[in-house]
């Protein structure tokens, strides 16, 4: 009996029970639909992750001061004095791949205006930072250079502290204090909402580089020109990984390291962050696979009964093919078949109807809507092996019937 | 050289502690061509006989040449090979595929035997020719009489050209005229040179072949040869009678 024989008989003993071949289906088209779905659902979202990340600000390096030991006691991560704004501007003119590298002060404090007050982060900065995060001011103006250089008490306003301080009135031209010392508001920023992490990003404050230094956080004892973070950003089109590796190798030689003394600085990227969330994801679609595994069992479960069934509905019918010459052989291989192509249909099914339910989650929730293809030859793959799985049994049971006790049977 | 040769042939069944002997000690040949009928009241053994004779059972004891092939040691798959080769058998209750055309029922042994579907149309359809269906070869079973059913069988027995005929009952469930014509088509089949065997419990059918074998208690107890009665005469004197019973009233008695 050649295969495509045995694959048209098995289509048409199925055919035979359409019904009850379906319900036996059923079982793995949940599981499998359940699966594509998921996943599908699961690539859109983290897409979406991807997207916010971007939106952040693409090709964002941050280069934070290290730890610091002193005297045996370890300091915690951005305690070092070591990153200055001379390290700043030495990467933005020494690295071709950077497009600007931004300075940053950071501290918090309670802001007074009028008769409110808020407490908020405040960020010493130059236009470069905005530029870098890809952040225009949305009404008013950004610092002159001469405000930078002299150290000019104004103030840019995140749209929360804009809003909290003022409500609906334009806070332009405002006074506030900030640490008790008086500012004037130039301008708002634009709207940056939450961070992936659910951090509100528009609940901060900008005041010059120098400002921040001489009246608002203060300058570090040891270093006074020290930072707590540059902001870097790559051109458009140029790795990552390569200008990453430039900055490591030119804030080194700035700092005097010799080779096989550690960095007393650290680059940090968004893509490692990113790469944070893809091993959450990854975590999930364990979890996921571990539901599949369950939902295929069952079904695989559903199928060998109902092969049981078949077997001895059809012992007589067995007995008949084994008169007429089918060995051992060709009766397991016809059930197996038959166990086989009930899975794959139920595969098949379950990865349209996967598709299907991806399609409306996606487009509901505004995710792109991503099927991986091995996603889908792994369903089969799995279908096809829960049939063999699950027929193994019943068909061995076929195969050994004695062939004058089955052509009585019935 | 016989086609069948069987010495000391039993078949023991263990239940318990006592030993059925369902076929014991049984010696006999049948030469090619013989046109056979295996008698006995029910239990006597010969369905055993024919199960053992048709490869489908294995003998506990003694050996059974098929064709010059000791085949009572064979195992299930070997013996598989040997009934799509040698065996066509035909059963009382027809045995065809519901689901399958009766060409396709005929084609199944081919299946097995591995012919290629071109020659197996062919020749399927040849094997329906000679039982006289060429023309219901897409009809499903159930679109069948019986009688049509059984040639259906008859001519799956028949497709792979097999060295006996082993029909079982053949005639148990068909009416009396249907039985004639069904044992006309075994008498016609071996007359070409088929060998049949035939197992009833009717001695209205025995009359018609040449050879009776009986068996008592798994013994074989008498085994004669006789002249056969001729069935076309028999069937052409069922069918006038019939028609005759049909005819209207006032017309001539044939």
């Amino acid at each position: 009996m050649t295969l495509s024989d045995a694959v048209v008989s098995s289509i048409d003993a199925l055919k035979a029970n359409a019904m009850r071949s379906f319900l036996t289906m059923l079982g793995i088209v949940i599981g499998v639909a359940a699966v594509i779905a998921m996943m599908a659902v699961g690539n859109g979202a983290r897409e979406k992750v991807n997207q916010q990340i971007k939106a952040l600000g693409s090709n964002l390096i941050q280069v934070v001061p290290g730890n610091v030991t002193s005297g045996g006691v370890r300091m915690g991560m951005g305690q070092s004095s070591s990153l200055t704004d001379d390290d700043a501007r030495v990467i933005a003119a020494d690295v071709p791949a950077v497009q600007v590298a931004a300075a940053v002060v950071r501290g918090s404090g309670q802001i007074v205006a009028g008769g409110t007050n808020w407490s908020t982060g405040i960020l010493g900065v130059t236009n470069d930072f905005f530029e870098a995060r890809e952040w225009p001011v949305a009404h008013g103006r950004d610092f002159t250079g001469e405000e930078a250089t002299r150290g000019a008490q104004v103030i840019l306003l995140g749209q929360t502290v804009a809003r909290q301080l003022f409500g609906e009135d334009d806070p332009v031209g405002q006074s506030i204090r900030v640490r008790n010392v008086p500012f004037t508001v130039i301008g708002t920023m634009d709207r940056k909402g939450q961070t992936v992490f659910g951090t509100d990003q528009d609940d901060i404050v900008f005041v010059p580089l120098l400002t921040a230094r001489q009246r608002v956080v203060g300058a570090n004892r040891a270093n006074n020109r020290s930072v707590n973070q540059i902001m870097v950003k790559v051109r458009e089109g140029e790795n990552l990984a390569a200008a990453e590796a430039e900055i490591r190798a030119l804030v080194r030689q700035r700092h005097r390291l010799q080779d096989g003394v550690d960095d007393d600085f650290q680059i940090r990227n968004l893509a490692e962050i990113s790469a944070t969330r893809e091993q959450s994801a990854r975590t999930l679609a364990m979890l996921l696979a571990a539901v599949a595994g369950v939902s295929l069992v069952v079904g695989g479960i559903g199928i060998m009964n109902i092969m049981l069934v078949s077997v001895s509905e059809r012992t007589r019918e067995i007995g008949v093919r084994m008169a007429v010459g089918a060995r051992p052989g060709d009766i397991l291989r016809q059930f197996l078949i038959e166990a086989t192509t009930l899975a794959l249909a139920g595969g098949a099914i379950g990865i349209a109807l996967g598709l299907g339910v991806a399609k409306v989650v996606a487009d509901t929730a505004g995710w792109p809507l991503l099927i991986q293809p091995e996603v889908i030859g792994i369903a089969v793959v799995f279908s096809a092996a829960v049939g063999v799985a699950s027929g193994l049994y019943p068909a061995i049971r076929a195969a050994r019937l004695d062939p004058v006790v089955a052509l009585r049977t019935g | 050289m016989p086609l069948i040769e069987v010495s000391g042939l039993s078949r023991h069944y263990t239940m318990g502690a006592e030993t059925v002997r369902a076929l014991d000690d049984v010696t006999l040949s049948i030469e090619e061509g013989e046109f056979v009928a295996v008698m006995g009241p029910s239990g006597s053994g010969k369905s055993t006989f024919m199960n053992v004779i048709g490869c489908l059972d294995r003998p506990t004891a003694g050996r059974y040449h098929l064709a010059g092939e000791e085949v009572s040691r064979l195992d299930a798959s070997e013996l598989a090979g040997v009934r799509n080769r040698r065996i066509g058998f035909v059963f009382q209750q027809f045995n065809l595929l519901q689901r399958a055309s009766a060409l396709a029922n005929v084609e199944l042994p081919l299946i097995y035997g591995g012919v290629a579907p071109a020659d197996r149309h062919r020749r399927a359809s040849e094997a329906l020719d000679r039982v006289g269906l060429g023309d219901r070869g897409h009809h499903l079973p159930l679109e069948l009489s019986g009688g049509q059913q059984q040639r259906v069988a008859i001519a799956r027995a028949l497709v792979n050209t097999p060295s006996v005929l082993l029909a079982d009952e053949p005639t148990g469930a068909l009416d009396t005229l249907t039985s004639l014509e069904i044992m006309a088509v075994f008498a016609a089949l071996n007359r070409q040179g088929v060998t049949v065997l035939i197992v009833t419990h009717e001695e209205e059918i025995a009359r018609f072949v040449r050879r009776v074998i009986r068996f008592r208690d798994g013994r074989l107890v008498d085994d004669i040869r006789q002249e056969a009665a001729d069935i076309d005469t028999e069937l052409a004197d069922w069918r006038g009678r019939a028609q005759g019973r049909n005819a209207p009233e006032g017309a001539p008695a044939s």
